[in-house]
């Protein structure tokens, strides 16, 4: 800690930090533009000029930007002297030059930096006489809308863009005060992070253009903390309604999870509530129906077996619930045979391995990564291991008596400090750019040398088949043991349980080997990624027994006919299964959030995370719960609610319960490590809307001239209210969303935060649910995992952000980025078969039309195949590659072509029935009104 | 007088290798080469030899910030700064053109003395002439082995290729020319760190003016004692001076530092008939303006700063009693403008803003208050507020101009239009 004098006042700070870092953590006005707590400091902008003294009886000083000074002991600086304010004065003066006066019809009004900025140093008349510059705006793409004349020149959207996160076609051009910042011409912009300019613009150059079809101004909006349900990482977002519809994601600051940055999988996928195959009503064999209705009751109360099939992409609940409902031996987690094989090998790791937060990823000083594509499967803790990167250039720069947030120094001395990153798998992807060590192979490969790697570690780690280490695992042998912090991670992608206990041992050895070393510290990080949202949330019920998936097949082909109760599912590749199920099925009841039924099932529509309280595992097993922005749409409710009700009908005990609150507390009894979440801020008030909202009452005024009352859900913890907990009054409140007095912009995070994610990180809040136990188990190589195949080609899985997830392909704007099917294949085997760039494939008799790509990522015999989250493709092998004909290419053309003049119909379609509906809100919307 | 820069030069026929060994040329590096690279540093510590790009840093102490010895980074990098780009200023082309083997000399000596196995020549795009002769002059010392492997069969090498500049006079400064050589845009970095540590790719780097690596032959050859005594004053050595503007001959001339700027106004034959001298910047465009009354201050840095402006590249710009002060000052900040790299705000919108006021009052649509504005402006823009050192040096002439010729902005002001008839 460090004493320092600001304006004669001594405050204590921490060390190393510098003054700007330090004076917003005291919650002072300072204001500025081109530092951002995750990008550091680069002294571009000049705004947070203050004065520095030598010593008490220096009076005049010199003039310096405090983001680029460091604070020291006994420092003395002055923030609101005349000469410092003078100069922040002017300085906004001049970057308001060539600013447009646009801010009424500016999406960014209301919440911009620029504005907060701008009041803050009081600059409040024109004086500058001269023409201002203009510039041509470019197309960026469904994501992203560009205005180039707001510009301010801070260079954030640069750095973060290119520097953060590794883009490479978004950057500065030109000079003086004609800096451009966009694409060299139109274009989508290409990183999966592009949505964060939105947030990383200090002002309105970069909006969410979705959000602006659908425009609420911030202040209008309630917005209600939520949780990101397109991986499995668990990102805190900022979920925002207006009249009843969803109009946008943001990002909710968590320090060890997203930080400040989501991906663009998260930010806009959540469209799919709207989506047209939305389940609004309760169908009987395909028709409309209600809950009242006779037919639909004896269905439901059918004496038969009830066997319930859970889902990763339904909260944990929704999954409890039917396990209660049908019984442990009856309930099925939805997984196929081989994720089943995954998921209990993932937990028993977690038994054994705490996995560490983003943030803690971050701080690794060596990463290895099996056949994991983590850029597409969680792009956000791909991010975070970009960040790691720099940490041994952070270090050789403290060395240099530089500090470690003066960002451009430690990216220069980057390429001569790097991290260590072993990449043994396959596929392109930023990364694998960024590798030292690069084995191309086989996720069974990746796991023998993985298996080799532990036993070279420690002798106790159990030896694979194998026994020939690869040179990159002797080179990563050699990384591993001088690490200090170094991180192992995998995940289910390549659908291979061997790469899972690879990993552990590999983190087994780990210890072992540090064991013996001097300090004894063992640090060594391992993650493993899970496909979806929830799906730790299935480990969890599934710990103490399931009905398999194998038992479940063999049951409906022999046994009497049983009920199928399934939770929401909507991959082309459950939907199959179902249909293979459906003929031995006497009654198939769906809880669906989207999808058409089908002629012979009931199909209850439940609501979807931003209609509804729920609760997931992410990757660490940690719970998070979401809350709902909306009332539920039509006919929903939630999943457990809907099961609830059939108990009630069947004088099931789980009837019993009359909210949620109950249902948590039967959580709370079979796992009492969820109290302390589920009891943690009961019945709270929660404040939805800052205290600026306009228009409240005048609403619903054309349809009743009462006050509405703010809904909330029964038995949910939080009380959603006008008023509640405001940000910043407590520290461990979740923040609906950020905003404080005079810091309208969501840039207002250091005014309810202590400290900034630094290089002293808290320990990681919340509750993990899988309790750790036994610590030195060893996996053994299993001989049905040395299984050879024998077909032409051995196919590998390979994801994309726009395309692998199926929720999100369901919201328009990453509809609108899917990207069509692939075939990658290594230039030797496409010079032998002959194979060109770009020209379609197919696989033995699949209909699946493969464009090829041709990469060096890719090992020999092998197909990387994508093939979108909403098509169905199961091949595993492939015998025999056949070229398009030209109708077929034709076909092809023809189709992508409809498809996207289709896209350009459905956004203009929904757009103009979202407006349509703002008119005339359903009155139900709010409570209280009858 | 001993003129150890000029006495090589030749602009019509300039001096081959041989022609340039046999008038003494390579003696110097010759004799560096058989010192210990510390030795070299030492003697241009000595010599207090200043750098002459303008800011007059003394080269020895720069020399000493880079990592020596065994623990040093392998690769270190030598960087001649020669994107002459200062209005005005045109010595380090005259250098080259005319004595394209004494830099070459001078950088492999400066090269020696940090243990660079690399230099660089960043070269002002639109100086032709100097590209083709020192890359004539290049290719001659690698045929005779005195650049590339094991030079004079010792251990050292060094490899030296001449880039040239895409043009931008933010380049001049040392930290915007790494990042341009590396292929980024060219603005300036922070220091620390500072580039003798992280420098050129993330090297040690030294990036040294044209005319100082020049002085080093001499140094080397003649000690260091020699070059203190050939100036009577504080700055060791000679200077190239030089003089443009309405003189009746406008020139170069390599004389002992401290020379008075009466005596380089007189070389010139002084302000050509009918003409008075109203100003002078003494160093380029980005210095303040002096008056006649100081035309009898010593061309020193400590003299020159002394009666309020900056020595810089020592070559003047005279202003006559015929043109707009206005006008000129106003032509310079277009200039600066122009130029402004556009990454800190006070330089990037600053500038423009006093153009904008500016032209106002050249046309006669001046206001009273643009006149504070202006003086506000230059405040805005002065040492500390900015990132680098463009925008202070930019208004050095408007400041000193508003003080000096403060009649001339108000008669502008007052007439609606410029007194000069512009």
């Amino acid at each position: 800690m460090a004493k320092i004098f600001i304006d004669d006042q001594q405050y204590t700070v921490k060390d190393g930090q510098n003054l700007l870092q330090a004076s917003l953590s005291l919650k002072l006005d300072l204001p500025y533009f081109c530092w951002h707590p995750a990008m550091g400091s680069v002294g571009a902008c000049r705004q947070c000029a203050m004065t520095q003294y030598q010593d008490e009886n220096d009076t005049r000083g010199r003039m310096i930007v405090a983001c680029m000074t460091p604070v020291t002991e006994g420092m003395r600086v002055s923030m609101q002297q005349p000469a410092e304010k003078e100069f922040r004065e002017q300085n906004i003066a001049a970057l308001m030059t060539h600013h447009p006066h646009d801010c009424p019809v500016c999406a960014e009004g209301g919440e911009c930096h620029l504005q907060d900025m701008t009041v803050m140093t009081g600059h409040n008349e024109r004086h500058y006489k001269g023409k201002k510059t203009t510039f041509t705006n470019q197309d960026l793409g469904p994501l992203v809308k560009h205005e180039m004349n707001r510009c301010i020149t801070c260079y954030r959207c640069e750095r973060f863009y290119k520097d953060y996160a590794g883009g490479t076609d978004l950057a500065a051009q030109a000079s003086r005060n004609n800096v451009y910042f966009g694409r060299q011409s139109d274009g989508t912009l290409e990183s999966e992070f592009a949505g964060n300019l939105v947030e990383v613009c200090p002002t309105g150059v970069f909006t969410d253009k979705p959000f602006g079809d659908h425009y609420s101004r911030k202040w209008d909006l309630q917005t209600a903390p939520s949780i990101c349900q397109h991986c499995s990482v668990g990102c805190n977002t900022s979920l925002s309604e207006r009249y009843g519809s969803v109009r946008r994601v943001t990002n909710r600051f968590n320090d060890h999870l997203n930080g400040y940055f989501l991906c663009d999988r998260g930010r806009f996928g959540f469209s799919f509530v709207d989506h047209d195959t939305r389940r609004l009503n309760i169908t009987l064999d395909g028709q409309q129906n209600n809950w009242a209705d006779t037919a639909l009751n004896v269905r439901l109360k059918n004496k038969g077996r009830w066997i319930g099939i859970g889902s990763s992409q339904a909260s944990l609940e929704d999954n409890f619930a039917l396990q209660q409902l049908v019984g442990s031996e009856n309930f099925n987690p939805g997984l196929d045979a081989q994720q089943e094989v995954l998921l209990a090998t993932h937990m028993a790791i977690l038994n054994q391995w705490q996995a560490p937060s983003l943030a803690q990823m971050e701080q690794a000083d060596a990463i290895v990564i099996f056949a994991e594509d983590v850029n597409n499967s969680a792009p956000r803790i791909a991010l975070s291991i970009r960040q790691a990167l720099l940490n041994n250039a952070k270090v050789q720069a403290e060395k240099l008596r530089v500090p470690s947030w003066q960002d451009a120094a430690v990216r220069a001395i980057q390429p001569h400090h790097p991290v260590p990153l072993a990449i043994f798998g396959f596929g392109e992807s930023d990364l694998a750019k960024q590798a030292t060590i690069n084995l191309v192979c086989s996720p069974k490969q990746a796991a023998e040398q993985g298996f080799l790697l532990a036993s070279m570690l420690s002798d106790r780690a159990p030896t694979p088949k194998v026994s020939k280490a690869s040179s990159e695992t002797l080179a990563l042998l050699e990384v591993l043991r001088k690490a200090k912090r170094p991180l192992i991670l995998t995940g289910w992608s390549a659908n291979n349980p061997a790469l899972l206990a690879a990993a552990s041992n590999i983190r087994n050895a780990l210890k072992v080997h540090s064991t013996a070393t001097e300090n004894g510290q063992d640090d060594a990080m391992l993650c493993i990624v899970p496909p979806e949202a929830n799906t730790l949330g299935l480990g969890l019920l599934t710990q103490n027994g399931y009905l398999s998936i194998d038992s479940l097949d063999v049951e409906n082909s022999t046994t009497e006919k049983s009920n199928l109760l399934v939770l929401d599912h909507c991959s082309p590749a459950f939907v199959n299964r179902l249909s293979k199920w459906r003929k031995c099925a006497d009654n198939i009841v769906r809880l669906s959030q989207l999808g058409i039924p089908d002629a012979d099932e009931v199909n209850l529509p439940v609501s979807t995370f931003s209609e509804c309280s729920g609760s997931l595992l992410n990757y660490q097993g940690l719970i998070q719960s979401h809350l709902p922005a909306t009332k539920p749409s039509g006919q929903c409710m939630p999943g457990w609610q809907w099961l609830v009700n059939i108990a009630k009908l069947r004088q099931h005990s789980l009837g019993e319960i009359s909210d949620l609150g109950q249902l948590r507390g039967l959580l709370n009894q079979d796992f009492p490590q969820l109290c302390e979440h589920f009891n943690q801020h009961h019945q709270t008030q929660l404040a939805l809307q800052t205290p600026r909202v306009s228009g409240r009452t005048a609403m619903l005024a054309n349809q009743t001239v009462h006050e509405p009352k703010p809904f909330s859900e029964l038995g949910a913890p939080y009380k959603q209210s006008m008023e509640g907990t405001q940000v910043g009054q407590k520290n461990e409140f979740p923040l609906a969303y950020s905003w404080s007095p005079g810091w309208n912009s969501n840039q207002s995070n250091h005014k309810f935060r202590d400290e900034y994610r630094g290089t002293e990180l808290e320990k990681q809040e919340g509750v993990r649910c899988i309790k750790l136990g036994q610590s030195d188990q060893w996996f053994k190589w299993q001989a049905n995992w040395s299984q050879k195949n024998k077909a032409q080609w051995q196919i590998l899985p390979l994801q994309k952000v726009f395309g692998s997830d199926n929720l999100s392909l369901h919201a328009l704007p990453i509809a609108q980025l899917k990207i069509q099917a692939q075939i990658v294949m290594s230039p030797l085997d496409a010079k032998k078969g002959g194979y060109v760039a770009g020209q379609l494939l197919y696989c033995d008799d699949n209909s699946t039309a493969l464009q090829l790509i041709i990469s060096t990522q890719v090992p020999a015999s092998c197909l990387l195949i994508y093939v979108p989250a909403d098509q169905l493709f199961e091949l595993q092998h492939c015998e025999q590659l056949t070229a398009a004909t030209g109708k077929q290419i034709d076909e092809y053309s023809q189709q992508i072509k409809h498809l996207q003049t289709t896209q350009q119909t459905v956004k203009q379609q929904h757009r103009d029935k979202l407006l349509a509906q703002d008119q005339t809100i359903p009155i139900h919307f709010i409570d209280g009104v009858i | 007088m001993d003129k150890p820069l000029s006495q090589y030069l030749d602009l019509d026929n300039p001096q081959n290798l041989d022609a340039y060994k046999t008038t003494g040329g390579y003696q110097g590096f010759e004799t560096a080469l058989n010192m210990q690279p510390q030795e070299v540093q030492k003697q241009v510590s000595d010599s207090q030899l200043k750098g002459r790009g303008g800011a007059g840093f003394m080269t020895g102490i720069k020399w000493s910030f880079v990592p020596m010895g065994k623990d040093a980074p392998k690769n270190k990098y030598l960087v001649c700064n020669a994107d002459e780009m200062e209005p005005g200023t045109f010595k380090d082309r005259w250098l080259m053109e005319g004595a394209p083997h004494l830099l070459i000399e001078g950088m492999m000596i400066a090269a020696y003395a940090i243990g660079a196995d690399v230099a660089y020549i960043f070269l002002r795009g639109e100086y032709r002439l100097c590209a083709t002769r020192l890359q004539q002059a290049i290719d001659e010392a690698e045929a005779a082995g005195l650049l590339g492997n094991n030079i004079n069969g010792t251990q050292y090498s060094l490899k030296l290729h001449l880039h040239t500049s895409a043009g931008r006079y933010i380049c001049g400064e040392e930290t915007a020319l790494i990042n341009a050589l590396e292929g980024k845009r060219a603005n300036p970095r922070a220091k620390p760190p500072f580039p003798q540590v992280v420098g050129l790719f993330g090297r040690p780097t030294i990036v040294n003016n044209c005319e100082t690596l020049c002085n080093l032959p001499g140094i080397l050859k003649n000690g260091s004692q020699w070059y203190a005594e050939l100036s009577g004053g504080p700055d060791a050595g000679t200077k190239i001076y030089g003089i443009s503007g309405r003189v009746k001959n406008a020139g170069l001339w390599e004389l002992p530092m401290g020379t008075t700027a009466r005596h380089i106004l007189e070389l010139s034959g002084s302000m050509q008939d009918n003409l008075t001298l109203r100003g002078w910047l003494p160093g380029g465009a980005s210095t303040d303006f002096l008056l006649p009354e100081h035309l009898d201050t010593r061309m020193e840095y400590d003299a020159i700063s002394k009666v309020g402006s900056r020595m810089g590249t020592g070559v003047m710009i005279v202003l006559d009693d015929k043109h707009c002060p206005v006008g000129m000052i106003l032509n310079l900040l277009k200039f600066f403008a122009q130029e402004s790299c556009g990454w800190c705000t006070p330089c990037r919108d600053g500038l423009p803003w006093a153009v904008e006021i500016l032209s106002r009052i050249e046309d006669g649509q001046g206001t009273q208050d643009d006149l504070d504005a202006l003086q506000q402006l230059c405040g805005f823009m002065w040492i500390g507020k900015t990132f680098c050192a463009l925008a202070p040096g930019a208004v050095e002439p408007l400041r000193s101009g508003m003080k000096y010729f403060a009649d001339d902005f108000q008669q502008h002001i007052d007439h609606k239009g410029c007194p000069h008839g512009h």
